[in-house]
C-alpha cells in the first residue's frame, strides 16, 4: 500500500525533523559559552540545595549555645553563627531550598494561568480576546512589588501566600506571548484539518497548538523564575516573606538591617546575598542562551 | 497635538476612578478588618480582652457596618476633600505624610532616572556598535548583573564600602538629624541611594538600548547612508541614534511601575523618607489607611507615566500625526 508507506515515511521524516530541531537548538545553546557555564553553576547549586539535609553539618534551627552568637567563621562553623547561634552555612544551603522552591512553584502557577488566558484569548479572538487582553494589560502595568507587599500585608506572610501571590501576579507576559502565537498558529492548515476531522477545541489547543510554544514558554519561565526569586528575596528581607526560623536567602539578610551587623559581621549577610545574586544571574544568562537557541527570531 | 494631549488626558480620568474602586475592593476582600487591626496597633490590649459586643459597637461607630458601596463613596468623598485618614501609630494625617514624602521620592527617582538614562543609553549604543567584541561582552555581563543582583544587596554593599569603611557618605536618611538643614548635607545623603538606583535602572535600559540600536543599524537606510559615503559618526548620530531612541521612551515609561517597587526597597534600606519606605512601613504594620491611599497614589503615578510616554513619543516622532 503506497499510501500507508508514504505516511509512514513522512512520520519518520517528521520525527527526524523534530529530533534535528532539538539537536540544532542544543548546538546553538552549546555555542553560548556563558550560558553553558551558567547551566553548570545552576546544576551544582540545585544539587547542593537538594542534598542540603545530608551535607549540612547542623540542623538549620539548631541553637549552638556553646559556640555563642555572632561568632566569625571557624573550622566548625564555616560561615560563623547568627543572632541566635545557628550555623550560617547550614542555613544557607537550606535557605536555597525555600528560595528556589518559591521561585519555581510560583512560576508554574503563572505558566498555567498565562497559558490558559492567553490561549483562550488567542484561539477564540473577538470580544473574549478584547476583554481578557484589557485585564492582562492592567496586570502588565501593575507595580508588582507594591501589590505583592500590599497583598502580603493583608493576607499575612507565609510561604504558601507568597507563592500564590507571586504566581497570580506574574502571568500577564506569558498570556501575551501565548496569545500572540495562537493568533497566528490558528490560521495554519493543520488546524483547519484538525477541525475538519472533528477535533474539539481543547484538543486543538493542547495537542496541536501548545507544543509549538514549548521553546518560547521555556524561555519565559526561566526569566520568570529569576524574577520570582528576586521578589521572594526582597519580601523576606523586608520581613514580609518567609518567616524565621525557616531560613531563606532573603530573610537571612534581614539581620543586616542593623548597622553594627552590616559593618562588622559580613559573614552573616554577604553569603546569602551572594547566593541570590549568583543564582539569579545564572538563571538569567542561561535564559538568554535558551532564547538564542529556542527562539531565534526574538532579538531581546 | 494639543487636541491629542487633551483627549489622551480625558481618557485617563475614568481610569482613575477604576483605580479607586480597585484599591477599595482589594482592601475589602482582605480577611480581618480595620477595627481589629487598629486595636492591635493602638493599644496594648490584645483582641481577647475585648468582647464581641464592644468590637461590634466599635465597628458601628467607625461606620464599618455600612454596605460597601456606601463606604466607598464616603471614602471617595473624604479623599476628594484631602482627607485620607490617619496613621494608626501616631494619628498623623495620611495626607500630611503624603505631602511630605512624595517630593522625596520624586527627587530620588528623577535623579537616578536621569543618570540611568544617559549612562544606559550611551553604554547600550556602544555595546551595539561594538557587537561581539570584549567591550560588548563586558557590558552585557554588567547589565545582567545589574538586573540579577537584588537591589537591597547592592545597597548594602554600597553602604558597607562607601559609608562604613571609606566614610564618604552617610549610611541613611535624607539629612543629618538635629542639625539645621543645608542643601550640601542633603545632597550628600542623596548620592548613594540615587547611584544604586541608577545602576539597577541603567542595566535594564542598556539591554533595550543595545537591542534597539542593533535592530536599527541593520535597516536599509543605514546601508544607503553608508553608500552615500557619510562619515560613521554622522550615520550613527544623525540616522541611527534618533530612531533607536524612540522605542526606548515607551520602554522606560513602561518600566516605571517596576522602578516604584525597586524604590520602595531601596528607600527602606537607606531609610530615605519617601513614599516607598512609608508603604513598606504601612505594609508591615497593616496600616489600612496608608495602604489604601498609596495604592491610589501609585495607580495615578503609573497612569501619569503612560500619559507622559505617549506625549513624549508624539513630540519625538514627527511621523506620527494625531488629528
Amino acid at each position: 500500500m503506497p499510501e500507508s508507506a508514504n505516511s509512514a515515511a513522512s512520520l519518520e521524516e517528521s520525527a527526524f525533523e523534530a529530533r534535528s530541531q532539538r539537536l540544532r537548538a542544543w548546538r546553538r545553546f552549546r555555542k553560548h559559552k556563558l550560558a553553558v557555564a551558567s547551566a553548570c553553576v545552576l546544576a551544582f547549586l540545585l544539587t547542593m540545595v537538594i542534598i542540603a539535609p545530608w551535607v549540612a553539618p547542623f540542623h538549620p534551627y539548631e541553637i549552638n549555645i556553646e559556640t555563642g552568637i555572632y561568632k566569625p567563621p571557624s573550622a566548625e562553623h564555616w560561615l560563623g553563627t547568627d543572632s541566635v547561634a545557628r550555623d550560617v552555612w547550614s542555613r544557607l544551603i537550606h535557605g536555597g531550598r525555600i528560595s528556589i522552591l518559591v521561585g519555581v512553584t510560583a512560576i508554574t502557577i503563572s505558566l498555567v494561568i498565562g497559558t490558559f488566558i492567553g490561549g483562550i484569548s488567542g484561539y477564540y479572538g473577538g470580544i473574549v480576546d478584547s476583554v481578557l487582553m484589557r485585564i492582562t494589560d492592567v496586570f502588565l502595568s501593575l507595580p508588582t512589588l507594591i501589590i505583592v507587599l500590599a497583598s502580603v500585608a493583608l493576607l499575612g506572610p507565609s510561604i504558601r501566600n507568597l507563592i500564590l501571590i507571586i504566581g497570580f501576579l506574574n502571568w500577564s507576559q506569558i498570556a501575551r506571548l501565548v496569545r500572540g502565537q495562537f493568533l497566528s498558529l490558528r490560521e495554519k492548515e493543520y488546524v483547519m484539518a484538525a477541525h475538519c476531522i472533528g477535533a474539539q477545541d481543547h484538543r486543538i489547543m493542547f495537542r496541536h497548538l501548545l507544543p509549538n510554544l514549548v521553546g518560547p514558554l521555556t524561555v519565559a519561565a526561566t526569566f520568570g523564575v529569576a524574577e520570582a526569586i528576586l521578589l521572594e528575596a526582597a519580601l523576606s528581607y523586608l520581613g514580609l516573606g518567609v518567616q524565621v526560623p525557616t531560613p531563606s536567602w532573603g530573610n537571612m539578610l534581614e539581620g543586616a538591617k542593623q548597622v553594627s551587623i552590616l559593618k562588622s559581621m559580613p559573614w552573616i549577610w554577604i553569603p546569602p546575598g551572594f547566593m541570590i545574586a549568583i543564582t539569579v544571574l545564572s538563571i538569567n544568562i542561561m535564559g538568554d542562551g535558551l532564547r538564542d537557541a529556542l527562539d531565534p527570531r526574538s532579538t531581546l | 497635538m494639543i487636541k491629542y494631549i487633551v483627549r489622551r488626558f480625558l481618557i485617563t480620568i475614568p481610569v482613575v476612578f477604576l483605580i479607586t474602586v480597585a484599591s477599595f475592593t482589594f482592601i475589602e476582600l482582605a480577611p480581618g478588618d480595620a477595627v481589629s487591626a487598629m486595636i492591635m496597633q493602638t493599644s496594648s490590649t490584645s483582641l481577647g480582652n475585648i468582647s464581641a459586643d464592644q468590637l461590634e459597637r466599635l465597628r458601628e461607630m467607625h461606620g464599618f457596618n455600612d454596605p460597601p458601596h456606601v463606604r466607598y463613596f464616603l471614602w471617595l468623598g473624604d479623599m476628594s476633600k484631602g482627607n485620607f485618614g490617619y496613621r494608626f501609630r501616631d494619628r498623623k494625617p495620611v495626607s500630611k505624610l503624603l505631602v511630605e514624602r512624595i517630593p522625596m521620592t520624586l527627587e530620588l527617582m528623577s535623579v537616578s532616572l536621569l543618570i540611568a538614562s544617559v549612562l544606559g543609553i550611551s553604554l547600550g549604543v556602544i555595546s551595539a556598535l561594538k557587537q561581539n567584541t570584549s567591550i560588548d561582552y563586558i557590558l552585557t555581563v554588567v547589565a545582567f548583573g545589574g538586573v540579577s543582583v537584588p537591589v537591597f544587596f547592592i545597597a548594602m554593599l554600597a553602604i558597607f564600602v562607601f559609608s562604613l569603611n571609606l566614610d564618604l557618605f552617610p549610611t541613611s536618611g535624607a539629612r543629618t538629624p538635629a542639625v539645621p538643614f543645608t542643601m550640601g548635607d542633603h545632597l550628600k545623603h542623596l548620592v548613594l541611594p540615587s547611584l544604586v538606583m541608577a545602576v539597577v535602572i541603567m542595566s535594564d535600559i542598556m539591554r533595550y538600548a543595545r537591542a534597539s540600536m542593533l535592530e536599527v543599524i541593520r535597516e536599509d537606510y543605514i546601508t544607503t547612508a553608508r553608500a552615500k559615503g557619510l562619515s560613521n559618526w554622522h550615520i550613527i548620530m544623525g540616522h541611527a541614534f534618533r530612531n533607536a531612541l524612540l522605542p526606548l521612551i515607551t520602554i522606560i515609561a513602561l518600566k516605571l511601575p517596576w522602578i516604584f517597587g525597586g524604590a520602595a526597597i531601596l528607600e527602606t534600606v537607606f531609610q530615605w523618607p519617601g513614599l516607598g519606605s512609608l508603604f513598606v512601613e504601612a505594609a508591615i504594620a497593616r496600616d489600612y489607611y496608608i495602604i489604601m491611599a498609596q495604592l491610589v497614589v501609585y495607580g495615578i503615578a503609573v497612569l501619569a507615566a503612560g500619559l507622559l510616554a505617549d506625549i513624549l513619543y508624539a513630540v519625538a516622532d514627527p511621523r506620527i500625526r494625531y488629528d
